[in-house]
């Protein structure tokens, strides 16, 4: 009897199954741990491009203390970073050396767009070096608007980022 | 995986002793603008700057906006000192259209332009901390700017961009008791600033970095054409807010600041004892400022200027500031030219750099005072 | 010698903050408290009411559909449309009212300036990140709800210096 069922076929398939069993036990808690260590060390590049970093700079002081959210500025290498904040308008001149720091960085990585310029252009919408947002350069995941946003509404901005890591599936 | 350069840019063949080093704009301690520099070992043999990166053409725009419509703009240039950037802007429209200021407005004006001139330099002081390595350095002007920062805020609105001068005056009045409010944080602030002597300024360590990098003699301060707190720190005794004052400067009671050293240190000395100067300007125009009246002349809807120009500057966080409006009888002006510190204080960065080493490059960069995005307009 | 005594003097001056109060502002359990209600402006005597420079609010009931404010804004963010209400007012013929794009609005006021009907302020609402473009788009009918923001702290100084509360 117990011969009978021990053929290689039915081992493959028992072992087959016991996998799904260990991956349907495992990978939850394992998808769970890697959202959480994503969601808290968010580490954004170093990369000012225009007059927001002002705020991003205010934001990391004392007041607003960005890094209770997992969230470290002036990070040095862009290799172990994985946000981007555009941080206000992207020239034509900036805009390659934006698109290269973004190819740079290891996947996952996200991207805000900080202030209107970033978003639309802003008040830039009709200069002739102006990028009208910078959607056409790298994928946007949060907008955050002002000009420049305060320091809460970037703070928000981060907690919906958060949110939406959460919701993602993990690769 | 090989990244494809960009147009523009290309390897270069490596010399066997001589060496380029791109600084920037990605480099923590660059800002958004980039340095091209040759080193031989630890030493700069030549730097070139290579602003531009946030080139938005600010001047064609202001040609296509009428004198309302180009407040918000002109302020962008530099977004934490804005009320600086505004002011001679109002100042040669009021010129060119013949505007009275009431006397409220004057003294609000210098006040505003003040706590501005004090958040800007916070800025930088914290900036110049971070690139020193002085990370307390970084907290503590952070931390203090947020008080003059809630002081601007209850006034005009905003947190850094304020648009709140207007060609006639200010666009709305003070709000109630802020005088005790603001003679209680500033009284706060100067306490604190005694407190950055013991840490930064007189500490050994900060001395040994900045002492005698990159040292600008007079001369040379004035044949390259700086201003501001890199032209007072090798001893040139230029204010315009003493030179040529503007509103009511005149009236008020402060000193000038002129360090003679001309090295990174007195340049990042000379903007902290103007902190201490503002504070005494603040205070005086608190106690000389006329309890009501109006702040604002009316103008009509979509002023005229008339066939004419006008040139006026003032004192700003980084140097004087220069606008100078062509106006041909329309509601736009013919030409907006802003002449900044910031560009200025660029020029001399090659002749400061060469023969320096490369661990000062952020001592001597940062000490000019120098806000990318204003010398790129 | 006087090199000790200065990294002295130095770490002393930092090691006497460990008895300052804690400056920092926890942000989504507390919010800051503004001046007023929101920046305003009085057509009459010509001069603004100080206040917070956030987002919009429109009386449905007093806009006329003048415009004035999209021209104001034309040269500035081209941030306000004009667009169709189902709504039918005595005074607003075209039935037309502002929608405004937060993603290209500045925050200047200066819109608030133009309205000669007192009926577009400024709030104290600053909290408007979004997912989407689309998002940042307000509708006369977002534009109309009066923001609820809580406001609980500001800087008070004390003896153990600055902080929140």
């Amino acid at each position: 009897m117990l011969k009978e069922l021990i053929t290689p076929n039915a081992a493959n398939v028992f072992v087959g199954k016991l996998g799904d069993i260990l991956i349907r036990a495992v990978g939850k808690p394992l998808e769970y741990a890697i959202d959480w260590g994503r969601l808290w060390s968010l580490w954004p590049v170093h990369i000012e491009t225009a007059c927001c970093s002002v705020e991003f700079g205010a934001a990391s002081g004392p007041r607003f203390d960005v890094e209770r959210f997992g969230i470290i500025e002036a990070f040095g290498s862009l290799r172990q970073c994985d946000l981007v904040v555009v941080q206000g308008t992207i020239t034509r001149k900036m805009a390659p050396r934006l698109r290269m720091v973004y190819d740079q960085m290891p996947d996952p990585k996200y991207v805000i767009a900080m202030g209107a310029c970033a978003i639309t252009g802003g008040l830039y919408f009709d200069s002739y070096n102006v990028l009208p947002g910078i959607d056409g350069v790298i994928p946007v995941d949060v907008y955050i608007p002002g000009c420049p946003p305060r320091p809460e509404t970037l703070i928000q901005g981060c907690i919906l980022l958060q949110e939406k890591i959460k919701r993602m599936k993990v690769r | 995986m090989t990244t494809q350069l960009p147009p523009g840019m290309q390897l270069e063949k490596v010399d066997d002793r001589i060496m380029t080093l791109n600084v920037g704009p990605q480099h923590p301690g660059s800002g958004h603008m980039r340095l091209i520099m040759k080193v031989d070992g630890d030493f700069i043999v030549s730097c070139d700057p290579d602003p531009g990166y946030v080139h938005r053409g600010e001047e064609k725009m202001a040609e296509y906006r009428n004198y309302i419509q180009n407040i918000p703009h002109l302020e962008r240039p530099v977004i934490h000192d804005s009320c600086n950037i505004l002011y001679p802007y109002c100042l040669a429209v009021e010129d060119l259209l013949a505007i009275e200021v009431p006397e409220r407005a004057k003294y609000i004006r210098v006040m505003a332009s003040e706590l501005n001139r004090c958040v800007y330099t916070l800025y930088w002081l914290a900036i110049y901390g971070i690139f020193l390595g002085h990370s307390t350095m970084f907290m503590w002007p952070m931390g203090d700017r947020e008080l003059f920062i809630d002081l601007l805020e209850a006034m005009s609105g905003a947190r850094v961009t304020h648009a709140y001068f207007v060609p006639g005056g200010i666009r709305n009045d003070i709000p109630a008791n802020f005088e005790e409010r603001c003679l209680r944080q500033v009284n706060y602030f100067e306490k604190r600033l005694k407190e950055y002597e013991d840490i930064f300024y007189q500490n050994p360590v900060l001395k040994q970095r900045t002492e005698g990098a990159g040292i600008l003699s007079k001369i040379d301060a004035i044949r390259l054409g700086t201003t501001g707190s890199v032209l007072r720190a090798s001893g040139v005794d230029f204010d315009v807010r003493k030179k040529e004052p503007y509103d009511v400067y005149e009236s008020l009671d402060f000193e000038t600041q002129v360090l003679r050293e001309g090295d990174s240190y007195a340049r990042s000395r000379v903007p902290y004892l103007d902190m201490l100067e503002s504070c005494r300007i603040i205070r005086d125009a608190l106690k000389k400022m006329p309890k009501s009246g109006s702040v604002r002349t009316k103008l009509k809807p979509n002023p005229k200027g008339g066939n004419d120009e006008a040139y006026r500057r003032v004192e700003s966080g980084r140097g004087s500031l220069g606008m100078y409006i062509v106006s041909d009888s329309k509601t736009e002006p013919y030409r907006v030219k802003i002449s900044v510190g910031s560009f200025r204080n660029l020029i001399c960065m090659p002749y400061l750099l060469k023969g320096e080493k490369l661990g000062n490059m952020p001592a001597v960069y940062w000490s000019l005072n120098y806000w990318p995005v204003e010398a790129d307009r | 010698m006087s090199t000790a005594v200065g990294i002295i003097r130095a770490l002393n001056s930092g090691v006497k903050h460990l008895a300052v109060k804690r400056f920092t502002l926890r942000y989504p359990e507390q919010k800051l408290k503004f001046v007023g209600d929101g920046f305003q402006f009085d057509p009459q005597t010509g001069v603004g009411i100080a206040g917070q420079k956030g987002r919009h609010i429109l009386f449905h009931d007093k806009c006329t559909g003048c415009q004035l404010c999209a021209i104001a804004c034309e040269g500035i963010a081209e941030a306000i449309a004009m667009v169709k209400v189902n709504e039918t007012w005595k005074h607003n013929k075209k039935a037309i009212m502002p929608q405004i794009d937060f993603g290209k609005c500045v925050f200047c006021g200066l819109c608030v300036d133009a309205c000669p009907f007192y009926c577009l302020y400024m709030t104290n609402d600053y909290e408007l990140s979004s997912f989407t473009k689309e998002g940042l788009i307000y509708t006369p009918a977002q534009l109309a709800v009066k923001p609820s923001v809580r406001q609980d702290v500001e800087i008070k100084i004390g003896k153990r210096g600055a902080t929140h509360g």
